[in-house]
């Protein structure tokens, strides 16, 4: 009992200093940021022959999400700038966005200029980021990545790409800041190689006609040594 | 003159190799027709000079786009850039071609020189961007340049996107706001020291252990500040309209200056912390204000905190309650953008080199010895002081002395060089606690009460109260603790001038005081 005091002076004084102060308790309340920022998006891409790329996303989000997104881009066109986030190695053109309210997506078709382009003979199509290749199905390539969104948010995305009918040697390579996709296409260089190669030829008969002495005339004509003898 | 046939076939085949080259080499659609457009930045930020060499970081200085909008391929592209007075041509970047239809995009991540972040003022610089392209065999060029600028070290721009492309949105307006990470200098020498000294105001909390330490470090650090006079400039005006290149303090200018906008502040809080380890910091930007925002380590929790307080001399408990009631009331219903310190500095957006400074700058500029000092009186070690009644620590460079009067009043005075006195008394009392307040307050008739808050634990009721009066024209304030108790009446005051309470000491002396109080009455009895 003689040591109950002392403890309860103890325990005491702490909670009447906090008592008397103008905000109670040790740890200040923080804020409530808004929610952590989830979603889905669908692209699909279509490269074609000439490097352009037609693509469409889907994006899809929880009721708040997407509420919160169009919150933020409430204007179809504002939401280009959403679009654009990850991706700066292209040109957006002719962008349509529409905003599905009933089934809380938000869709956008658009061209991107720019994402594929041929260098040192191969095509290459670059993706920002590091997105994993899932699935191959002939020239259709799937790849999941994530992105991240401000305040610890994630976009969780499944990348469809439609290479170009007759597309071969594909290449899928991680490079430092983005994935690289290499792929050739029976196109103008090996029409190239084609009209170099006549041009070859061409050239080899020439020299042929100007080394022979009859040039390539006397290739047709029998030497009169060779002629048979006529019958007696 | 006749040919004869021998000379004939030759002719005929190398008419045909010709055409036959002429096919493989020659647009013979037409010339090979392309659309241009260059997109640069006007200005380039060179406090974060280093983000434009990092691509993952999407920072380019140009983006140049070609259509080929001709009928033949563009064979041969080559793109490659120069900034005058900067940086060199870069390597061409080669494309093999772009087929009717198509296009390509380059960008341009220049490796800039460190010698930007010394530049004081904006500098005035050309943006070459040369692309060149096969047509009818020979080499094309086409030289573009562009005027931009290359800003001083402390100079931002909220926005790089230019006007004619920017959308009417508060993310297109602050579009530069996460290479405000530059400005957030942990490591600077400067901000290390006085975080260090706000640190030790806070006994030497370990910040990053618990939302308790944490905030301990927070408050240390606010102390600090306060103790050094930091106070609040308003910004120019059409400072936040994104249209001019604004004046952004280093931390340690805002530091050593005693002054600074709310970013300045926003900024220099955030590094503050940060040195301590307190990493999660947030910048907030919402229409002409900033502020800062700390994750604590436990729980997560969110603090904002209103720099701007700092002004009117709040305690940081003041400048967190406003900061919520601002989020609550005004900012959080948008728009507003929140830049994640640590996340962008581990991405790369870091700050420049600064300019190595004394290494006793902040005592020539005599904001050591005031914290020093003020450590010395708050935040210093402390020492046990025991008699058989009670045991009590305090500041170990506190003078004491006690007595007895005759009426067997226990007595303890402590003092520091500031005239802040902690008093301690014990006397036998037989009364209640509420007589026993009544006794003592009649001693000091001259006292005004301005509070009193009563509680009761197990058989021991207590009393918390705090007084003000005026002693030689100077006011004084109080908080005392009574209780009365098995036959003994006990009384605890911190008496300290207003000025003293005001700026936080003496409130920060009692609640170390305070706690490490122990009445001993099996002692004394």
């Amino acid at each position: 009992m003689r040591y109950l005091l002392p403890l309860i002076l103890i325990l005491l004084a702490p909670i009447a200093y906090l008592n008397a102060q103008p905000i109670v308790g040790e740890q200040p309340q923080g804020i409530e940021l808004p929610m952590k920022l989830e979603m889905d998006e669908l692209v699909n891409m279509t490269v074609l022959p000439n490097g352009v790329v037609k693509v469409s996303e889907e994006v899809k989000a929880t009721s708040t999400g997407y509420l919160l997104l169009k919150n933020q881009y409430p204007m179809p066109f504002l939401f280009k700038r959403f679009i654009e986030m990850d991706k700066t190695l292209l040109e957006i053109e002719n962008m349509t966005v529409n905003f599905d309210d009933v089934n809380k997506r938000v869709t956008a078709d658009y061209v991107a200029l720019g994402m594929a382009a041929k260098r040192r003979g191969v095509w290459e199509l670059r993706l920002e980021g590091k997105p994993k290749l899932t699935t191959r199905t002939g020239n259709t390539l799937v790849f999941t990545t994530n992105y991240p969104l401000p305040l610890g948010g994630k976009k969780n995305v499944i990348i469809t790409i439609h290479l170009p009918e007759g597309a071969r040697d594909v290449k899928v390579s991680a490079e430092k800041w983005y994935t690289s996709i290499r792929y050739t296409l029976p196109g103008s260089s090996e029409n190239n190689f084609l009209w170099l190669a006549v041009a070859g030829v061409l050239g080899a008969l020439l020299v042929v006609n100007l080394i022979m002495k009859d040039g390539l005339l006397g290739l047709f004509k029998r030497k009169k040594g060779e002629l048979a003898p006529l019958p007696s | 003159m006749r040919l004869s046939p021998k000379n004939v076939i030759s002719l005929i085949l190398l008419v045909a190799i010709a055409v036959v080259l002429a096919i493989s080499f020659l647009p013979l659609g037409g010339e090979p027709k392309l659309d241009l457009k260059i997109r640069y930045k006007r200005q380039i930020i060179s406090a974060a000079y280093k983000v434009y060499g990092r691509p993952e970081l999407k920072f380019w200085v140009a983006k140049t786009v070609i259509k080929n909008v001709g009928e033949v391929p563009i064979r041969n592209v080559e793109v490659s850039y120069s900034i005058e007075g900067f940086t060199d041509w870069s390597t061409p970047v080669k494309y093999d071609e772009i087929p009717p239809g198509g296009a390509l995009v380059d960008l341009y991540y220049p490796m800039l020189p460190s010698k930007v972040a010394t530049l004081t003022s904006p500098v005035p610089a050309k943006l070459h961007v040369k692309i060149s392209y096969d047509k009818w065999g020979k080499r094309e060029t086409i030289v573009e340049t562009k005027d931009i600028e290359v800003l001083g070290v402390h100079d931002m721009v909220f926005s790089s996107i230019p006007p004619e492309e920017a959308l009417p949105t508060f993310e297109d307006r602050f579009s530069n706001a996460p290479l405000l990470a530059a400005w957030v200098t942990p490591g600077d020498p400067v901000v290390r020291e006085f975080s260090d000294l706000g640190n030790k105001l806070a006994g030497g909390a370990g910040a990053a252990l618990s939302d308790r330490e944490a905030f301990k470090t927070m408050e240390g650090v606010w102390k600090a500040l306060l103790k050094i006079g930091m106070s609040y400039k308003t910004e120019p005006e059409g400072y936040w309209t994104g249209k001019f290149a604004e004046y952004i303090k280093f931390p340690r200018d805002t530091i050593l200056d005693g002054q600074g906008t709310c970013i300045d502040l926003t900024l220099m809080y955030a590094s503050l912390l940060s040195a301590q380890g307190l990493v999660h910091t947030y910048i907030v930007l919402v229409p002409g204000h900033a502020f800062p925002i700390v994750r604590l380590p436990e729980s997560g929790a969110m603090i904002p905190v209103e720099t701007t307080t700092l002004n009117s001399g709040a305690s940081l408990r003041e400048a967190i309650q406003t900061a919520v009631y601002n989020w609550q009331n005004r900012f959080s219903k948008g728009p507003y953008l929140i830049v994640d310190v640590y996340s962008w500095q581990a991405s790369g957006v870091t700050p420049p080199e600064l300019p190595s400074l004394p290494p006793d700058i902040l005592e020539r500029k005599g904001i050591k010895q005031k914290l020093e000092g003020y450590i010395k009186l708050i935040g210093g070690e402390l020492k046990s002081y025991s008699n058989g009644l009670f045991s009590i620590k305090v500041p170990s460079s506190w003078k004491s002395d006690s007595g007895t009067d005759e009426e067997g009043t226990y007595q303890s005075w402590f003092t520091d060089d500031e005239g802040i006195i902690l008093y301690t008394s014990w006397t036998p009392f037989q009364g209640s606690l509420s007589d026993y307040v009544t006794y003592i307050e009649s001693l000091y008739p001259e006292i005004t009460r301005v509070n009193l808050q009563q509680g009761q634990f197990g058989s021991c009721p207590y009393a918390m109260a705090s007084y003000q009066w005026v002693n030689e024209g100077v006011p004084w304030m109080s908080n005392e603790l009574y209780m009365a108790c098995r036959g003994y009446g006990i009384h605890v005051a911190l008496m300290a001038q207003k000025t003293y309470w005001d700026d936080g000491t003496a409130s920060t002396v009692w609640e170390r005081v305070i706690y490490t109080f122990y009445p001993n009455i099996a002692a004394g009895g």
